[in-house]
């Protein structure tokens, strides 16, 4: 089915980059800072040309690609993409801007994020620092420059180490008059400060500021070219292939076989997702999908109250965080294993900290290390673990609402509006009657106007009762007795292993962890189009008995995966 | 020679820590619900087995509540008053709750003293406690109740953790993993009996073993009561009752704390109350303190 959208204006994110404002202010500056500025503006006019309308005629005619798109690097492909190039000589900057988040990931909130003016001065200041870092390091210089200069502006030399600089920033090939401006700025600043490497350092820090850096083009082929119209090129593809499998830049072979043409073929496409897959890169891929996934990255800011709990130390929210990702690779990458043994298996990977919060033996002296509760142990998988129950809970006490809440969107991908502004939802106080938070939730379910969502996520949630705001276990909340019996739409549970059961057997439940890797590695929410793909990779998933492997294979090999409108 | 402020000497009378009666036995272990699932055991340290103990977090000298009442335990059997040889003329306490026969005459004086010493007496043992130096552990062995057990087996010796954690309230937090100091003297006591959340064991002598300030010790103690009560929380709270030498803790002091010395020395014949000499004076002093504990488990 042929397509016919409207462009949106890429230009928007070059309007956030304060073009106007930095030239104008640079006409007040002296001449070197005007080559600053320069550098930092001339890759910019690459992107402009893009918006174009064009027609889309796509390889699956039924599909509509999704809008094209520019995602700026998050800010772990922003170190990981940095850390790259420059390697562990170079102490790698933060990203100035913070990530944003839509439909709770960092790497689809990457499609609507741009640069603030204050962004952008930081990310000049932070691009220079590493440049010079880089050329007064004599390792990392005499990586990244393999020809000796044989005057203070050597543009040969230059190109040389320019063009391939570029090439790995920005993750393509450099035209001919992109890497002209390049070695332009070098060579001026290396004229005015009589020194080749200064001069370099001012085009390295050019081809970091640059947009072809800082975001990723996905916006897919227009007419006349070889492609069909709506796949991305080959290029787009290697960057979200190596973004989705490593977290990390396509390294020089998957630029290669972009470069052959070998990732238009499926052949050519599943050898690469093969080979990024047994790459141990592929550990960052994945601790990126599921740090994005489950929300762990907010882990950073939990805040559970000192005065209640003793184990409310700064640091446990990244503790809990590595418990949950070394499980997941070790599950998931070391055995590639099943996915649904995240949420019931009985082995995880905790420290002293953690093993004193759970109240069990400590595995090891120092650092993380397995350990397997016992079969009749209350905890089991990710839903018995900090990094679920401390973050869905309030900082003073547990929340039945948060965390049926999350396994409800996030785990079973149902939607569920937020409360009416104008109604309370405050809780009753504890009293005689009501000791529990079930007894205190039971106004939720009398109550019409709260109970068509409550009843979505209280009966989940209460069955994880047994666990505190802290993740610890107990029987009696406030003097009561926690009754965690329950059911999930009519699959009963009597405790919190019970509930990771009939999660895992939920009928949405192998569809909404498709889904959302899909979103994760496309960077959108998936168009009424791609349900059909949506339903053939879920069928895969469960004939694969739940392997990651096959499923994020699966997605690279789909037709939304390779596909994109460029225009918008 | 070495020199010690005068709140290490009676950080040591206040430091108890068990001594050896016989060797460490296994000990297998269990506890209320502040242990998840299957009390009786588990793995640590690349496969240890651990087992569920409580470890002292917070160490007091308990003081005399008035001039007749005073937390302890009866250390002799004795009701003792002013004219009691045995007792050297000190006369017990009485316990808040109704006990007769209480020995703690180092808390008679210490309210005396703790202007001079008692404030950096616990800022020292509080920083050893907290350090791991005097991690004072009971493990437990076939505990299945901890309100209400005929028959548990205890094990009590100095842990070991390098590094403890430390929680908000400024103590270890509860639920850490320790291990069994090499060569502490370990008392295992058997057939011990809880009821009503509260247990007790005795000892006629035991050795103390204590380390404070980088400064290794080891004394004598006698007559040791200790009692731990259940808590609904799942802590611990109690008291250990003991008589410290006199002559040692007095040559600790010549050694360790000159200065100090002329204060403590004289002090410790006239509130001596066990185990009287040949000459009538009694050689060891009364005293007993407070105990705080969480759970823990011990790897072996």
């Amino acid at each position: 089915m042929a397509q016919r959208v409207t462009m949106k204006p890429l230009t928007r994110h070059l309007n956030y980059l304060g073009l106007q404002r930095i030239f104008a202010r640079s006409l007040m500056r002296n001449r070197l800072l005007f080559v600053r500025l320069l550098a930092a503006s001339l890759p910019l006019v690459a992107l402009a040309g893009c918006s174009e309308e064009s027609k889309q005629v796509i390889a699956d005619p039924d599909l509509i690609p999704a809008d094209g798109l520019l995602r700026r690097l998050t800010e772990t492909q922003f170190q990981s993409s940095l850390a790259a190039v420059f390697g562990p000589e170079v102490p790698v900057p933060v990203s100035p801007e913070p990530d944003v988040q839509l439909g709770r990931f960092l790497s689809v909130g990457a499609t609507q994020a741009t640069f603030s003016p204050r962004g952008v001065e930081a990310i000049e200041k932070v691009s220079f620092d590493l440049a010079k870092k880089a050329m007064e390091n004599e390792a990392v210089r005499a990586r990244l420059v393999p020809c000796v200069p044989a005057a203070t502006r050597d543009d040969a030399c230059a190109t040389t180490a320019l063009v391939r600089l570029a090439e790995q920033l920005w993750r393509r090939p450099v035209t001919g008059e992109e890497a002209a401006k390049l070695v332009d700025v070098a060579g001026t600043a290396a004229t005015t400060l009589a020194d080749f490497y200064q001069g370099l350092g001012y085009g390295i820090a050019a081809t970091i500021q640059s947009p072809n850096f800082l975001f990723r083009a996905e916006l897919g082929e227009g007419e006349g070219s070889a492609l069909p119209t709506g796949r991305l090129n080959g290029f787009e593809l290697a960057t979200r292939l190596a973004y989705f499998f490593w977290n990390a830049p396509p390294d020089d072979a998957l630029l290669a076989a972009a470069e052959q043409g070998l990732l238009s073929t499926d052949e050519g496409l599943q050898a690469q997702a093969e080979r990024l897959f047994a790459d141990p890169r592929v550990h960052g891929g994945v601790r990126n999908f599921f740090n994005e996934y489950f929300q762990l990255y907010e882990l950073d800011k939990l805040d559970k109250d000192p005065t209640i709990f003793e184990h409310a130390r700064p640091e446990l929210g990244p503790i809990a965080r590595e418990e949950t990702l070394s499980t997941i690779e070790a599950l998931l990458l070391e055995e590639e294993g099943d996915y649904r043994e995240l949420f019931t298996g009985r082995r995880t990977f905790i420290n002293r900290e953690l093993a004193s919060v759970y109240r069990v033996p400590a595995p090891a002296r120092e650092g993380f290390a397995e350990y397997v509760y016992p079969p009749d142990s209350p905890r089991a998988g990710f839903l018995g673990q900090l990094s679920f129950l401390g973050l869905h809970s309030h900082a003073v006490a547990s929340s039945a609402t948060i965390r049926g809440l999350f396994i409800r969107q996030r785990l079973l991908c149902k939607r569920i509006n937020p409360p009416p502004v104008n109604v309370s939802t405050a809780l009753p106080e504890v009293n005689p009657d009501a000791q529990t938070l079930r007894d205190r939730l039971s106004t939720h379910a009398t109550e019409p106007s709260c109970a068509g969502c409550h009843d979505l996520t209280d009966p989940i949630g209460l069955g994880l009762e047994n666990f505190d705001a802290m993740g610890q276990y107990r029987t009696t909340d406030n003097g009561g007795t926690i009754d965690p019996a329950g059911d999930l739409d009519g699959a009963p549970f009597a405790d919190a292993r019970g509930v990771a059961e009939r999660v895992v057997q939920h009928e949405d439940f192998g569809s909404c962890f498709v889904a959302n890797l899909y979103r994760y590695a496309t960077g959108h929410e998936e168009n009424f189009t791609e349900l059909p793909i949506l339903e053939g990779l879920t069928g895969e998933l469960e004939a694969s008995g739940y392997r990651i492997k096959p499923a994020m294979i699966g997605i690279v090999m789909s037709e939304g995966f390779r596909s994109a409108s460029k225009a918008q | 020679m070495k020199t010690l402020p005068l709140s290490v000497l009676f950080a040591a009378c206040a430091a108890l820590s068990a001594c050896a009666e016989e060797d460490p036995a296994e000990a297998v272990l269990s506890a209320g619900e502040a242990f998840e699932g299957s009390a009786s055991s588990g793995v640590a340290f690349g496969g240890l087995t651990a087992r569920p103990a409580v470890v002292v977090r917070e160490i007091h000298v308990a003081g005399s509540v008035s001039s007749s009442i005073a937390p302890g335990f009866d250390l002799d059997s004795r009701v003792s008053n002013a004219t009691d040889r045995e007792a050297c003329g000190k006369k017990d306490f009485t316990s808040p709750d109704g006990i007769t026969g209480i020995d703690n005459q180092l808390g008679a004086v210490w309210a005396s003293v703790y202007d001079l010493a008692g404030v950096p007496v616990e800022g020292l043992i509080r920083a050893a406690v907290n350090d791991g130096k005097l991690a004072f552990v009971v493990e437990f062995d076939g505990l299945d109740d901890p309100w209400n057990d005929d028959d548990v087996t205890l094990h009590l010796f100095r842990g070991y953790n390098e590094k403890p954690i430390i929680g908000t309230t400024g103590v270890m937090q509860g639920g850490q993993t320790f291990e069994v100091r090499p060569g502490a003297p370990v008392v295992t006591a058997e057939h011990v009996s809880i009821v009503d959340g509260r247990l007790h064991l005795s000892a006629d002598e035991y050795y103390l073993d204590l380390e404070l300030l980088a400064e290794a010790f080891a004394i004598n103690v006698i007559n040791m009561e200790f009692g731990l009560q259940y808590q609904e929380d799942g802590t611990w709270n109690g008291y250990l009752g003991c008589g410290v030498s006199v002559a040692e803790i007095s040559e600790i002091a010549r050694t360790y704390a000159e200065s100090e010395s002329r204060i403590i020395i004289p002090l410790l014949p006239n509130i001596a109350d066990l185990r009287p000499g040949p000459d009538n004076k009694c050689t060891y002093v009364s005293a007993v303190l407070e105990l705080k504990g969480i759970d823990a488990f011990i790897a072996r």
